[in-house]
């Protein structure tokens, strides 16, 4: 994280492979305010998509969700110029938003690896693997979950 | 960033092993003022597909958890959301027979032969986030693999500088 000439970056092994302009964005896409329902952004398959609000409100029972998220799974990138609220009892729900889960096979095949990310920072493979053929037969294998050990570049906080 | 999909399971016969539990999206904020956090968000990972009984098949992985990386300038009224980042579930394995294995949290055959299928091994944890739960074996085929949980993080931005 380099936030010191107003530019805002993410590493990965020191190589820069986002960079979004100024912290908290333009503010082109105006305000965000919602108190009951659902507002659903259509990513379109964006496999990173950015909204650049002046402030974000998401109140009462409002929820706000993505739509037609990649196949690899969907960054939804937040900035606000100004302030942001989510005191909602609703959610910001981007619960099956990731990179989608491979099919299973039949006829002693092996089943589909899940779909990965090209966004992630480590070297961990994050995407399933199939499972085995019988009899020797496995179940399909979840990938490991990321991790921000190559996020930033000067940082002490690791999540 | 996103969490990936689980991977779809076997069968011995024309109907396919249970499919992967899909992953959780990410969500990236950048605020340049204060916050009020209070409201959920969830990246959790979906849970792997359990075949129909009758024959040998294997359950799906559970999709992995996604991250949550929230940046702030300003002042925190509060940052208490809470995050749900828990990996899927393995879907559960069917069938009779002996010598098999489970689907491993990481991908991995973890407990080869043995008289009936083995339990899909549990996902990794995130912070403070719930690995999925293995799927359970059927008689020969093994359970699918239990998504890892995602992490996140909430923090004023001049602290990571």
């Amino acid at each position: 994280m380099d936030d010191s000439a107003g530019t805002f970056n993410v590493f990965a092994d020191n190589v820069p492979i986002l960079t979004q302009g100024t912290f908290g964005g333009d503010g082109s896409n105006s305000s965000f305010s919602l108190s009951t329902g659902t507002t659903t952004l259509n990513v379109a398959s964006a496999e990173v998509y950015i909204r650049n609000y002046t402030t974000f409100s998401l109140t009462g029972d409002g929820v706000l969700d993505i739509s037609n998220a990649a196949n690899t799974g969907t960054l939804l990138i937040l900035k606000t110029t100004g302030n942001a609220t989510h005191t909602s009892s609703g959610s910001i729900d981007l619960a099956t938003d990731g990179g989608i889960g491979g099919a299973g096979a039949a006829s002693n095949g092996t089943g589909t690896a899940g779909s990965d990310s090209p966004l992630y920072f480590d070297s961990s493979s994050h995407f399933g693997s199939g499972g085995g053929p019988q009899p020797a037969g496995s179940g399909g294998a979840a990938g490991a979950a990321p991790d921000n050990t190559t996020l930033y570049t000067t940082s002490s906080d690791i999540l | 960033m996103p969490g990936a999909g689980g991977a779809g399971g076997t069968s011995v016969d024309a109907t396919a092993g249970g499919s992967g539990g899909d992953g959780g999206g990410a969500l990236f904020m950048e605020i340049d003022g204060a916050i009020n956090f209070t409201g959920p968000i969830t990246v959790a990972g979906v849970a792997g597909g359990s075949p129909a009984a009758g024959a040998v098949r294997s359950g799906g992985g559970g999709g992995a958890a996604g991250q949550v990386l929230i940046l702030y300038n300003g002042t925190a009224t509060a940052t208490s959301s809470t995050i749900t980042k828990s990996g899927g579930n393995g879907g559960n394995g069917t069938g009779s027979g002996g010598g098999a294995c489970g689907g491993g949290g990481g991908g991995a055959c973890i407990n080869a032969g043995g008289a009936g299928g083995t339990d899909g091994a549990a996902g990794s944890a995130g912070n403070g986030a719930s690995a999925g739960s293995g799927g359970t074996g059927g008689g020969n085929s093994g359970g699918g693999g239990g998504g890892a949980g995602g992490t996140s993080l909430i923090a004023k931005n001049t602290s990571l500088a």
